[in-house]
């Protein structure tokens, strides 16, 4: 019997360990022969970890014939088989391109849109045929799966058919895949594109506003803060305005922030999570010269969670000068904590 | 000064969970952005918005992820280091195998610790063990804690350790188990005798495949210099090395659920750990 029978008989009879070592050493013969047995055994195989023994398996094994084994899982009605097989086909890379595009071509939508997933993270131009294509799919769903990798890879080539793709009447769930699309991969005209589809910031509807505000944040300029101003009255959109005037503040870091935003943004410090109050806080550094705002930071210094408390020392430091220093050196000579005392411009933990 | 918005925190934090199994919290947020912050001015980067995307969509091989996994892991070790996690394998997984092990009539108990570098989280676990379970001295009970760097090995066979080694040490268990002499600290006799350690490579799968039926595998805070496969292979041989009912503790903020689905994930009085059932 040779070493492979030997293995591919452990497969099918072993107990649990036998059969994860019997998977193992198939994979690592790097035989072709063994992929046709371990792809038979993933529908019956009782055991997680002897499943996914045979998919680190498959992945050793330097043979087109693991490409077509997977994508033949990817039509299973077991899901954690095809997600796999996604992760799989993920990992061959660029070398399933063509089997890709032969699968998308002749598969169902469900399949299609698979495909469109392992291509996630594939380098162009091996991808971009596929998704060409899939931006004309009829089914719904894999053009927004296209549309999501599309921002996410910045395929910048897609960025006048995805503008194009933004229209009052388009399915709300592909407007909202187009404008996080076009906050990767658009510019500022995508931004007055995407505003006139809806006659203007105020018709941009509620469920888009989120993402509206994020394409402002990554591709807008310091002329669309009276928009945000606007948005900072709806509570529901805190974390999305912080969002968005901090990465429009990170572009343009000279940016004065309207006074008209104190108080709203006063409100987000203290009504919100801290991760997102210290973003409030840290803004509210730029309107220091309000002696109101001065007050606030100033208790926030004593705030219980350290990250507001760090957030407030960086922004004193930062916009307060001379009297804001002197106040923190007062309030931070017995400090030790090394976070607190890095903020403030101290030693470095680490 | 740059600052990450909460958007980009939930998305680095999510793509070092996704990569690394790093677990990141909201309260975190200061130590990631300073560590970015790092990374972006070795790149000679000003947006965090372009390192997102470089560590999400532009970091084929990894480098960028194991630039920042670098920065924001610690390589430091020293006893009871991560106590929670202790806390958990003593009050609750412990005497779980052990009372399953009595109604057995087995007396036997095997903990491996792998990647235990100079020997302080082995020399940790023989406390625990003494302190929790006194009749282990009637028991066959044995760690097996292996490293690959030889130096390494020869440095935790000596059982002797500087005080930040033993920084974090109750002050109970400082008296009970170790000894001071002169500026460093010796493990008693007794504690040391229950450690045996071995020259492993993680990566041999051969040598890997011998580490047979162990009820508990400690690898802290050291997969995450793996790669993905790697990774997932070193677990998989951990799988292996268990016997049913037992618990492997990877770090505090790494996650075993990420790495591979074969765990059982169990929950024991607000710690949440992994078994093979």
């Amino acid at each position: 019997m040779t070493e492979l029978q030997e293995c591919v008989q452990k497969l099918e009879t072993g107990d649990e360990p036998d059969r994860i070592y019997a998977a193992e050493d198939i994979g690592f013969a790097n035989l072709a022969a063994g992929i046709s047995p371990l792809l038979a055994r993933l529908p019956v195989e009782p055991s997680r970890a002897v499943k996914e023994a045979i998919f680190a398996a498959l992945l050793q094994i330097d043979d087109d014939a693991v490409i077509e084994g997977a994508l033949g899982l990817l039509d299973s009605e077991d899901s954690y088989l095809r997600n796999q097989a996604v992760e799989l086909l993920r990992a061959l890379g660029s070398k399933t391109v063509p089997y890709l595009d032969r699968a998308f071509r002749a598969g169902p939508p469900d399949r299609r849109k698979f495909v469109i997933d392992v291509i996630a993270r594939l380098a162009e131009p091996a991808s971009v045929g596929l998704y060409r294509r899939a931006l004309e799919d009829p089914d719904l769903n894999v053009v927004i799966t296209a549309v999501e990798n599309i921002g996410n890879a910045r395929h910048v080539q897609f960025r006048e058919q995805v503008e194009r793709m933004v229209t009052a009447e388009a399915h709300p769930m592909l407007l909202g895949a187009c404008i996080e699309a076009l906050a990767q991969i658009g510019d500022s005209t995508s931004l007055e594109a995407v505003g006139k589809s809806f006659g203007g910031v105020e018709g941009v509807p509620g469920y888009l506003r989120p993402s509206y505000l994020k394409l402002v944040g990554a591709k807008g300029s310091p002329a669309q803060l009276p928009e945000i101003a606007f948005f900072s009255a709806i509570r529901a959109l805190d974390a999305a305005v912080l969002n968005a005037l901090t990465s429009l503040r990170n572009r343009y870091p000279e940016m004065t922030i309207p006074p008209a935003l104190a108080g709203p943004l006063r409100h987000m410090a203290c009504r919100n999570p801290p991760q997102l109050a210290y973003q409030a806080v840290r803004l509210l550094g730029a309107l220091i010269s309000d002696s109101e705002v001065y007050d606030f930071l100033l208790s926030r210094l004593d705030d219980p969670d350290k990250v507001i408390r760090i957030g407030a020392i960086q922004a004193m430091r930062e916009a307060g000068g001379e009297g804001a220093e002197a106040v923190l050196r007062r309030r931070l000579s017995s400090e030790t904590d090394p976070e607190i005392l890095q903020a403030w411009g101290g030693k470095n933990p680490q | 000064m740059m600052e990450l918005s909460a958007d980009q925190f939930d998305k680095l934090a999510q793509q070092i969970y996704q990569r690394l199994g790093l677990h990141f919290e909201e309260k975190k947020t200061y130590f990631l952005q300073k560590r970015v912050e790092r990374r972006m001015e070795a790149l000679g980067l000003v947006d965090p918005q372009e390192y997102v995307f470089r560590l999400c969509y532009a970091d084929p091989n990894g480098a960028e992820m194991q630039a920042l996994a670098n920065l924001i892991t610690t390589n430091e070790t020293y006893m009871f280091r991560e106590y929670e996690q202790l806390e958990a394998f003593a009050n609750c997984c412990l005497p779980e195998v052990l009372s399953a092990k009595q109604a057995r009539g087995e007396q036997k108990l095997r903990i491996w610790s792998a990647g235990c570098s100079s020997g302080e989280e082995a020399y940790t676990l023989a406390m625990i063990l003494q302190e929790v379970f006194p009749q282990s001295q009637y028991w066959d009970c044995e760690i097996v804690a292996t490293d690959i760097d030889e130096n390494m090995l020869a440095h935790a066979v000596r059982a002797r350790y500087w005080w930040r080694s033993v920084r974090d040490v109750p002050a109970d268990y400082l008296e009970k188990y170790l000894v001071q002499d002169g500026e460093s600290y010796i493990v008693r006799e007794k504690t040391a005798a229950l450690v045996r350690f071995e020259h492993l490579n993680l990566h041999d799968r051969m040598a890997m495949r011998a580490m047979r039926n162990f009820d508990f595998v400690f690898c802290r805070n050291v997969l995450i210099y793996f790669d993905d496969r790697s990774r997932k292979a070193a677990v998989d041989h951990f799988y292996n090395s268990l016997n049913r009912g037992g618990y492997i503790f990877l770090g505090h903020s790494e996650s075993v659920g990420r790495i591979s689905s074969a765990f059982t994930l169990k929950r024991f009085e607000g710690h949440l750990v992994y078994a093979k059932e």
